[in-house]
């Protein structure tokens, strides 16, 4: 292995990857100082919050307590550096999963696997990790002068980067091998890869996002299981730098020494199998999914709601692509990611009792907001997810009225059917009254369309078609528009049903007022009312942009 | 209305501006029905923009553009049906497979379920795709994304053919089909437009070639023509076309570059 080309891949592969974070892609100049200031902000930040701490052991009683705590902390920071870099680094490969362009192995030049192995690891490890951990280390660094724990501080620096270096492997490995078995499934799946694929992508971004959530929002129960259970779990490898740290900190120098080598020991023999699969599969050809040789054309799902033949076809080919190309599929995930958000302190709080207010909150909660989300992400996405194949609609004799509608057929169905699925788990779930259940379900479905066809006039006029780095969809200034869009159309939809719940609520409260029950078929009403003509406003605009954007490929 | 006696293009006075940069100048041009012309020039000359132009994808800065009869500007849906277009480096759907793309083509063209799937397999079977169609295009090589967005420019039977390097990426066979396909086609009054650096190609398949430089139109004819214009009785397309886009003296980079 050469240093020299590890650096130097190190280099191109850290720069590659600061390159397709930003916006524009095409136009990007590197600014070294830029990324180098980070680390020195969080060097000067991790001095003087070291300063600080150690400021006020000087000054405050009981020091011999606060020196125990401070030592008990020390030893655990290698393992909580293993699982937040861990955290941010899935969090960096989810990331990367929009990417459409990835940092192939220079395998033609003479460069071993090594080589590239130790770059890509070094490279992953400066990508988000490395300014924390700077950070802890200065930090741990200049609390440990006052207290005169410099040996044990300097040795905590080794471990916390001891272990970066694990987690980078690790996830180095975790990635190639994805690669590797993913192409293996997918081509022994047949024609079930791109469900097979889709379902597995929605797993894991669902998973990362509540492991994410979990880690950030409870970061004291986390630090409190990791200071107890690493005595408890040293047969593991990853926290063997920490009890190498308990060892020496108890000057139990024997447990030390094999701790310190077993660490070594199993950083090599991680990097040695990155090397190994990297080798493997790192340059396995793109996996050949084979859906059907059998060809029958129909008029589909939409042509038998009405659309016509070329606005069913646009509507087949966009369903296609949502499930089929993963940086796409987000959209499919944040109702899910939503609707765990909102009922994980339900479930870990009071295990989801039935009836009351609260849960007639969490029901209309569930069929609205999760579906509504689904529609302006769709909505706002679906003309710019066209990105480089602009020019095939463009050219294809396609009505410009049947774009439009073609591409509103997906936010405003996918939504609505979303709305009546959450809806009727909701009501099974949570047993709202019935007139509630019914609210909830008409609500939702008038929404999907109202907030469908509002994202999808702002997913036209702000359509970005850029696709490098990464697919960009829609620009920055408008999906903010949109979303505010949404906000209000949906607002005004519901207006009606809000009115008589604040109404019908007060009618709880003061015992003189009554509300006629009948005065809810009446929200409904209104509500639908004013779902038509948001939909007939927002279409019309929509046609009005799209003429432009179909008839001008400049 | 298609009138079979107009030319299948006409471009007069057609003139493109992007900011300060002049990407068509002053262009007049007509072809006629049946004719397969080879639109050549360097890198930049024009030649993209004028293709999109015939097809209605970018609006000239000046002048008309009549293609078939019919205004792409004012009806660009009509003309849209009647072309057939390969672009310079077609972008399809590769999240679909070849049968699903061009399932997809011959809706949005209209055609029925039954001349689909049959011109599918006819043109399927003719480029050599058996046993791949129903694979994710991402999984192709570039010729075969390439045969695909051809396929896809003719499956409709269109009356003008717009292609941007449609040979890129061929392999021989695919390629000499494509040759006599356009001859064949063009027996048939279909008018084929080809943009190509491949000199060899223009000059055995075009009955006429227009040579762009700068966004002018430098020369027009058939091979006999241009030869007597560059006064160069003997040559082949390659060294008229250098002689007239000056980069004619190319002997002193390549002694520079061998030193």
């Amino acid at each position: 292995m050469s240093l020299k080309n590890v650096l130097r891949l190190a280099g191109v592969y850290s720069r590659a990857s600061r390159l397709i974070s930003k916006r524009n892609f095409r136009r990007y100049r590197d600014k070294r100082w830029e990324t180098y200031a980070i680390y020195g902000l969080a060097v000067i930040i991790g001095i003087a919050a070291g300063a600080g701490i150690g400021y006020i052991y000087t000054i405050i009683p009981g020091q011999a307590a606060l020196h125990d705590a401070i030592v008990s902390f020390f030893v655990t920071l290698p393992t909580l550096c293993i699982l937040y870099s861990l955290v941010m680094m899935m969090m960096y490969q989810i990331r990367q999963t929009g990417v459409k362009v990835s940092v192939q192995p220079l395998y033609w030049f003479p460069v071993t696997w090594e080589d590239h192995t130790a770059a890509s690891v070094l490279a992953s490890s400066f990508s988000g990790t490395l300014w924390i951990t700077l950070l802890i280390c200065f930090a741990v660094l200049a609390v440990s002068v006052p207290l005169g724990l410099v040996p044990l501080a300097a040795l905590t620096c080794v471990g916390l980067f001891l272990c970066l270096a694990f987690t980078g492997t690790t996830m180095e490995m975790f990635r190639i091998f994805q690669v590797g078995i993913s192409g293996a499934i997918m081509r022994a799946a047949g024609r079930s890869a791109v469900w097979i694929r889709f379902v597995a992508m929605i797993v894991l971004f669902t998973v990362v996002y509540v492991v994410y959530f979990a880690a950030t929002q409870s970061m004291g129960v986390f630090f409190n299981a990791v200071a107890q259970g690493q005595l408890t779990a040293w047969f593991v490898p990853y926290v063997w730098p920490g009890l190498a740290l308990y060892a020496f900190s108890r000057g139990m120098w024997l447990q030390m020494a094999l701790f310190s080598a077993g660490s070594l020991i199993f950083g090599a023999a991680l990097f040695l199998a990155a090397v190994k699969l990297n080798a493997r599969y790192a340059l396995s050809d793109v996996a050949t999914i084979s859906v059907s040789k059998a060809y029958s054309p129909g008029k589909g799902l939409p042509g038998r709601l009405g659309l016509s033949g070329p606005e069913s076809a646009v509507v087949k080919k966009d369903f296609r692509g949502f499930t089929r190309r993963s940086e796409l599929m987000y959209v499919f995930i944040m109702p899910i990611v939503l609707l765990l958000a909102t009922f994980m302190p339900l479930i870990m709080g009071n295990g989801g009792s039935s009836g009351g207010p609260g849960n007639s909150y969490y029901f209309l909660y569930m069929a609205l907001l999760p579906s509504s989300a689904l529609s302006m992400t769709l909505g706002m996405s679906i003309v710019g997810s066209e990105g480089e194949r602009r020019w095939f609609l463009a050219q294809s004799p396609l009505l410009v009225k049947s774009f439009v509608k073609a591409k509103s057929f997906l936010p405003i169905m996918l939504g609505s059917g979303i709305s009546v699925v959450f809806s009727i788990i909701g009501f099974v779930i949570l047993s709202p009254t019935s007139r509630m259940g019914a609210t909830g379900l008409v609500e939702g479905v008038l929404l999907a369309f109202a907030v469908g066809m509002a994202a999808l006039t702002g997913g036209i006029a702000g359509a970005d078609f850029r696709e490098l780095p990464r697919p960009r969809m829609i620009r920055s200034e408008w999906s903010l528009i949109t979303t505010l869009l949404c906000l209000v159309s949906g607002l005004l939809v519901i207006l009606p049903v809000l009115v008589y719940g604040v109404v019908t609520s007060f009618g709880v409260i003061i015992p003189g007022i009554s509300v006629n029950g009948a005065f809810l078929y009446v929200a409904w009403l209104l509500s639908g009312i004013i779902a038509l003509a948001v939909v007939i406003v927002f279409y019309r605009i929509s046609v009005m942009y799209a003429g432009r954007l179909l008839g001008d490929l400049e | 209305m298609v009138t079979d006696n107009s030319p299948a293009i006409k471009l007069s006075g057609v003139r493109k501006v992007y900011g300060d940069v002049v990407a068509v100048e002053r262009l007049d041009l007509e072809i006629g029905r049946g004719e397969v012309l080879g639109l050549l020039g360097p890198n930049g000359s024009g030649k993209s923009t004028t293709i999109k132009m015939a097809m209605g994808l970018v609006k000239p800065s000046e002048g008309t553009v009549n293609v078939l009869g019919i205004d792409p500007i004012k009806d660009p849906v009509g003309v849209k049906k009647l072309i057939g277009y390969v672009p310079e480096s077609p972008r399809i759907y590769e999240f679909l497979t070849a049968l699903e793309f061009l399932d997809l083509t011959g809706d949005l063209y209209g055609m029925g379920a039954g001349e689909k799937k049959e011109r599918i397999h006819e043109f399927i079977g003719a480029f050599g795709l058996e046993g791949r169609e129903g694979d994710i295009i991402n999984s192709y090589s570039d010729g075969m994304k390439q045969k695909v967005a051809i396929i896809s420019a003719l499956m409709h039977r269109p009356n003008l053919l717009l292609l941007d390097e449609p040979l890129r990426g061929l392999d021989p066979k695919a390629a000499k089909i494509m040759k006599d396909l356009l001859h064949e086609l063009a027996g048939q009054g279909v008018t084929s437009v080809i943009s190509t650096h491949t000199l060899e190609i223009a000059q055995a398949m075009c009955t006429r070639i227009v040579i762009m430089y700068n966004g002018r139109l430098l020369a027009l004819g058939t091979m006999d023509e241009l030869r007597k214009a560059a006064a160069m009785p003997d040559s082949g397309l390659e060294d008229i076309f250098l002689r007239m886009t000056g980069s004619g003296d190319i002997k002193p980079v390549v002694e520079a570059l061998m030193k």
